[in-house]
């Protein structure tokens, strides 16, 4: 008894115990399934037969000459790293406009916050109205602008489908950038604009020396997030195109639903979603690193 | 010098607030779209060119929703998620500042 009493005085035991709930949720809910699905990537699983049977890397091996899967890695890459140029330039575009003091500006502010705010799944329905090759209203504006001179089919034509819902994830992610960029901006010390028009720095100087680099840490974390976001990302493209048409706009999280529940082979979705694990966990510990050094940084 | 500098702030004004309405036309059309098919039959929104606010608002689309689907249950639904979530978020927030 006084042993257990001594190791209850110590400040750090009594710590651990308050964690233990904590800890045996996360355990539960995040740990087990991890592990079930890792282990399932090395397994021959279907929904529809009473296999399961260990096939070691063999998964994994298929994985390497499915030319679906290397396409939608292709794909992946495209979206992700377009998205994220995408939104973080718009964002950027648009935090700058909104920095300046102008008439309506909360008006403006709230609306063009609108996107982020609507669920993903009305954004793709409008969209996908919008896109209609025939009656799609996208078409008409276009054609009465004069900007294309045929009619295009967007999401139904295999050149175009990945640029259109890349624009529609754009659209739908661009407010977060802009709202954490503006916050940044407004962040920046007036004073240092004011030393700098003093010293005879341009608009546009005053833009590359000051905003830019004090920018710099938040475009930072913006980008690795939005990465990691959009590398999942999976409701926008499934709702507009189920990754069709052939494989023109089939993401790594599309192809994964695709093969574990469309053809319920559970193993070899599980090894696909094990390769996107394996991609997101570097990302997470860039953002990590970043999001410590920078949290040394403000210490400093 | 100075009245050519006040002439180029205006101008430049006058491109900022152009920059904005574009900008949020093209960022908001789609939701005004949306909104303007919730009003129209299925004759008129099935016809091309599509009508823009040349038709006769209808508003049997959300009586539709109202009645048939049961509008204000899968809003009290919603809504309780949505509580749980914010509940959720709450905690979160505090465990996360601790």
């Amino acid at each position: 008894v006084s042993n257990l009493r001594r190791l209850l005085d110590r400040e750090s035991v009594v710590g651990y115990l308050f964690l233990v709930p904590a800890f045996v949720f996360l355990v539960a809910i995040l740990g087990y399934p991890l592990v079930l699905g890792v282990r399932l990537a090395f397994y021959e699983k279907s929904l529809i037969y009473p296999i399961s049977n260990f096939v070691g890397l063999g998964n994994f091996q298929e994985l390497l000459m499915d030319p679906t899967f290397w396409m939608a890695f292709k794909n992946t890459i495209t979206w992700t790293v377009a998205i994220t140029v995408v939104s973080i330039v718009l964002g950027l575009i648009m935090a700058l406009i909104l920095n300046q003091p102008f008439r309506g500006q909360g008006i403006v502010r709230a609306i063009w916050l609108l996107p982020w705010a609507i669920p993903t799944i009305v954004a793709s329905l409008c969209w996908k109205w919008i896109y209609d090759p025939s009656i799609g209203v996208l078409n008409y504006i276009l054609l009465k602008l004069g900007i294309i001179k045929e009619p295009l089919l967007y999401i139904a034509s295999s050149s175009t489908a990945l640029v259109s819902v890349v624009i529609v994830a754009a659209w739908k992610s661009y407010p977060f950038t802009m709202l954490a960029l503006l916050a940044g901006l407004q962040s920046v010390p007036q004073e240092l604009y004011e030393a700098g028009q003093m010293d005879g720095a341009s608009a546009l100087q005053r833009f590359r020396y000051i905003t830019m680099p004090l920018l710099m840490p938040v475009i930072g974390i913006l980008t690795i997030l939005q990465f990691i976001w959009n590398f999942n990302h999976f409701d926008i493209v499934y709702q507009l195109t189920q990754g069709g048409p052939g494989d023109a706009t089939m993401l790594l999280s599309t192809y994964v639903y695709m093969v574990a529940f469309g053809a319920t082979r559970l193993g070899y979705g599980s090894a696909i979603a094990v390769v996107m694990l394996i991609v997101l966990m570097l990302f997470t510990v860039i953002y990590l690193r970043l999001h410590k050094k920078q949290n040394a940084e403000v210490s400093l | 010098m100075i009245k050519n500098r006040k002439a180029l702030q205006r101008v430049l004004r006058l491109l900022l607030y152009v920059l904005i309405l574009v900008i949020t036309v093209a960022v908001v059309f789609p939701l005004v779209w949306m909104f303007l098919t919730s009003l129209k039959t299925r004759d008129q929104i099935f016809v091309y060119p599509p009508k823009f606010l040349d038709f006769k608002p209808t508003f049997s689309n959300y009586t539709q929703v109202w009645v048939e689907l049961g509008f204000s249950r899968l809003f009290f639904q919603h809504n309780l998620c949505c509580n749980m979530d914010y509940r959720n978020q709450y905690c979160c927030g505090y465990s996360g500042w601790i």
